[in-house]
């Protein structure tokens, strides 16, 4: 999510390109982290990326290798390396989500990219002043996937009691639960939820980015290092 | 022969300082007898250890740089991503495409930078705390040198943190120059500065205990003539004890150089997003980018570089061997 | 040293060719130029400590403020009462003395060896251990991995008792290799001659005066392994987490205050050892390793 200070920041951007528009207007008061070190700082350049691509091209790399697409990316990295000289520090990406939680703290900036879970903890434990806000952005930040993995050899036998556990896990009301208790989004459609949930995501719109597969995501990680600082 | 027993004062020979060479010297217990047979095997152990748990995998590693993805090297090839494989002897693919990346090629230059301009001044910081003890000894100075060992004693993770927080952004270095009216000034984590820094604050204890050891080889006598002389402290540092610590000199600036090549932490914790050094990029394109092949090629890039550091040792100490001391 | 002093002393009043009234001035420029130094490399070693002792016990601070807002055991308490954190700290203690038990097993003899005795293939193996040493641990501990996997020791104990031991091993062969080597033959010869045993001469007079240079190596390799985190966590995680595998993740996805209270607690040990060994890191090269009886 985008946190921002409230106490100085009075007009928080509601859309990533009002984002974009912000970070260059204020010059070092933004900070996202390294993408290969921090989920927060990847699903920003996922976002941003996104922006920039034909949607079917990032409905794809949710869940195929598909490298030659990577070359949709250019546009996306490009706009990220003009940025390169407005985020904080003259172009500073902090060691992962901690950091930029501490330099948002600090009030070094004013506005950053933040996991909803870890931002909700640090302003309970007054690690962020209660000045601070969390709020989704359109189109909304892609987060990043939890998988639940079946090794390919497991005996028939187990097999069973595995597709049992997944079956569980799965469900509404565990899948209500993760929504509840970790701030996550379902893996099942959000229309299967319940009413509550529905009410909480319909906001955000079907279909909203979607993470990309593993091993997308490393070249993602090698591209941004590339291209970006 | 003796025959009284030994005594444990004035040795036959010099002991101190500089470590006797570890090659065939004449007047050694050669390998006559069974004896020297089972006491080579001694030596065996920890090289057998070495050979399994290192040896193996370096082989392995240089087997996966050159394409043999197969085999041993199976596992890790089918969980990495972008790899280059080769038939037969193999291919110089994976070597050509990281020598041509643009990230790596910064990363050399950082490093090489960073490792020069740490080794030559904790070279300079060392000896000046080893030269100005041996030639003006005094309690600071002792002090000095004590206060110089203890970063050998903290955690490398420790250091870098404590190293991070103290030069960083509103950490305690930036906030007395914001309270002198200098803001910014001194803020250093997150450049290679602040890499120089901390690599200069890990390295000098070794340097500085290396150093000493060598200056106590220096004898009194000889201090004592040059002040009966009228030499001042500089002269007398240049002129005598440096040219006696040539060897120690060498030492100190080739393992701080082979210290700061195969670094990760400081760089990780300290460094700027770019340029990267050598330990990162190797150890992020294993973790982040997936790419354990390409990670092995520049595991080797670093190793060559170590290799020409002793090449320079080598170059170094045999010269000195030639001027008789 | 007193000689020394001495020297100086006369040194002093004694020096010549230079006008009287300069040289009281250029001693007071000097002293005050050395004072300076000496305070500035003081400062650059030892404030960056002192400043995460005094975070662990601060609660915040007020840029620009060098005074926390207040203090507090806060920290302290989260750390000591989170069972993973002090697991860890127990596993590193526990680890570590076990890797220096093995690695002082596997390594001295050979350092003995290595010392005393020249061999074909002696050049080898120094030539072999050193180069491993030169390649980056990183990239090597990477490189292991397969083979880890492939005796099933990733994830176990033993692995991580293997990784740490790696990067003992040159300490451990190398330096008493030395101690024992500077051990003059003259001295066993006449050992030899009145009567001792290839054990007596062993023990009565290679061990004691190499011990100097065993318990730096000693030292060193327990820091070695004690401090060791990349190729831990690599092998060892989830399961067995040190203190230094932790202390990564603290100072990456912890705040601050935490991170400090486990750099201190980290740096105890270690601390300790300092003390008890300065004596010995210090007077090894003096030539004090004879004198020391």
């Amino acid at each position: 999510m985008l946190a921002y200070n409230s106490a100085t920041v009075t007009n928080p951007p509601t859309t990533l390109d009002g984002l974009v528009s912000w970070i260059e207007a204020h010059p070092g008061k933004f900070a996202y982290c390294n993408p290969a070190d921090g989920g927060s700082g990847a699903y920003f350049v996922e976002n941003v990326l996104d922006s920039k691509m034909p949607a079917s091209a990032v409905q794809t790399l949710a869940f195929n290798d598909d490298t030659a697409l990577e070359s949709d990316w250019k546009p996306g990295m490009s706009l990220l390396h003009q940025l390169n000289a407005d985020v904080y520090g003259n172009g500073t990406y902090p060691t992962g989500n901690t950091q930029v939680l501490s330099l948002l703290g600090s009030g070094a900036v004013q506005m950053a990219t933040v996991w909803s879970d870890q931002g909700t903890q640090a302003l309970q434990d007054g690690q962020l002043p209660s000045t601070v806000k969390l709020v989704d952005i359109s189109p909304a930040f892609p987060g990043s996937p939890v998988y639940l993995g079946v090794p390919k050899y497991t005996p028939p036998h187990q097999v069973t009691l595995v597709d049992a556990f997944l079956n569980f896990v799965l469900s509404v009301p565990q899948q209500a639960k993760i929504v509840k208790k970790v701030a996550g989004f379902p893996a099942i459609a959000v229309t299967l939820m319940t009413p509550t949930v529905k009410s909480e995501f319909t906001p955000l719109g079907e279909a909203e980015s979607l993470p990309y597969s593993a091993n997308i995501g490393s070249d993602m990680n090698k591209a941004w290092q590339e291209e970006v600082p | 022969m003796m025959s009284d027993a030994p005594t444990l004062t004035a040795p036959a020979r010099s002991t101190h300082s500089n470590p006797p060479a570890l090659g065939r010297r004449p007047g050694r217990r050669g390998i006559a007898g069974p004896r020297g047979g089972r006491v080579a095997l001694l030596a065996l152990l920890p090289v057998a250890f070495l050979a399994v748990f290192g040896g193996i995998p370096v082989v392995l590693s240089l087997l996966l740089v050159l394409g043999h993805t197969g085999g041993p090297n199976q596992a890790v090839s089918e969980l990495g991503q972008n790899e280059i494989a080769g038939r037969g002897l193999g291919t110089l693919g994976a070597i050509t495409q990281v020598l041509r990346d643009k990230v790596f090629q910064q990363s050399v230059v950082a490093t090489v930078v960073v490792l020069l301009v740490t080794s030559m001044v904790v070279l300079g910081g060392g000896l000046a705390i080893t030269v100005w003890h041996r030639l003006r000894p005094s309690r600071p100075t002792a002090l000095l040198q004590f206060l110089a060992v203890i970063p050998l004693f903290v955690p490398v993770v420790i250091a870098s943190f404590a190293l991070w927080t103290f030069w960083g952004d509103r950490g305690a270095a930036d906030s007395a120059a914001q309270l002198a009216g200098v803001s910014h000034a001194l803020v250093f984590s997150g450049t290679l500065k602040g890499v120089v820094i901390a690599e200069v604050w890990v390295s000098l204890p070794f340097a500085v205990l290396l150093l000493r050891s060598g200056i106590a080889a220096v004898s009194d006598s000889s201090l004592d003539a040059a002040r009966d002389v009228g030499a001042g402290t500089l002269r007398t540092a240049r002129q005598i004890v440096l040219p006696q610590l040539r060897r120690e000199c060498l030492v100190v600036f080739c393992f701080t150089a082979v210290g700061v090549l195969g670094s990760f932490t400081v760089p990780y914790i300290i460094g700027p997003s770019s340029p990267l050094l050598l330990g990162v990029d190797a150890a992020t394109t294993f973790t982040s980018y997936n790419e354990p092949q390409q990670s092995a090629v520049i595991g080797f890039a670093i190793f060559a570089l170590a290799a020409v550091v002793g090449c320079v040792y080598a170059v170094g100490s045999r010269s000195r061997r030639v001027a008789a001391r | 040293m007193s000689r020394l002093a001495d020297a100086e002393r006369s040194g002093r009043t004694g020096r010549t060719g230079r006008s009287g009234r300069t040289a009281p001035r250029r001693a007071a420029a000097a002293v005050v130029l050395r004072g300076a130094c000496f305070v500035a490399a003081a400062v650059f070693i030892v404030l960056p400590l002192a400043w995460i002792v005094l975070l662990s016990f601060s609660s915040g601070f007020h840029f620009p403020s060098l005074v926390p807002t207040s203090l507090t055991l806060a920290w302290w308490r989260d750390v000591l009462s989170s069972p993973g954190l002090v697991h860890s700290i127990v596993l590193s203690v526990t680890i570590a003395p076990v890797v220096l038990a093995l690695s002082a097993l596997l390594c001295l003899p050979a350092a003995y060896a290595i010392g005393r005795y020249d061999f074909p293939g002696k050049r080898l193996v120094l030539l072999g251990v050193f180069s491993l040493n030169a390649f980056p641990r990183i990239s090597l501990y990477i490189a292991m991995i397969p083979m880890l996997f492939f005796l099933n020791l990733m994830g176990t104990a033993v692995g991580v008792v293997v990784v740490q031991l790696v990067g003992t091993v040159l300490f451990m062969t190398w330096i008493p290799a030395t101690g024992f080597a500077a051990v003059p033959e003259a001295l066993v010869d006449a050992a030899r001659d009145a009567g001792a045993s290839h054990l007596q001469v062993f023990s009565r007079v290679l061990l004691p005066l190499a011990r100097p240079s065993i318990v730096v190596a000693a030292v060193l390799s327990f820091l070695a392994a004690f401090d060791e985190a990349q190729g831990t966590f690599l092998v060892g995680a989830p399961h067995y987490v040190t203190m230094p595998v932790e202390m990564y993740s603290l100072v990456l996805d912890y705040p601050l205050g935490v991170a400090a209270v486990f750099a201190v607690a980290l740096s105890v040990p270690s601390a300790l050892l300092l003390w008890s060994v300065r004596r010995v890191l210090f007077g090894i090269g003096a030539g004090s390793a004879l004198h020391a009886r």
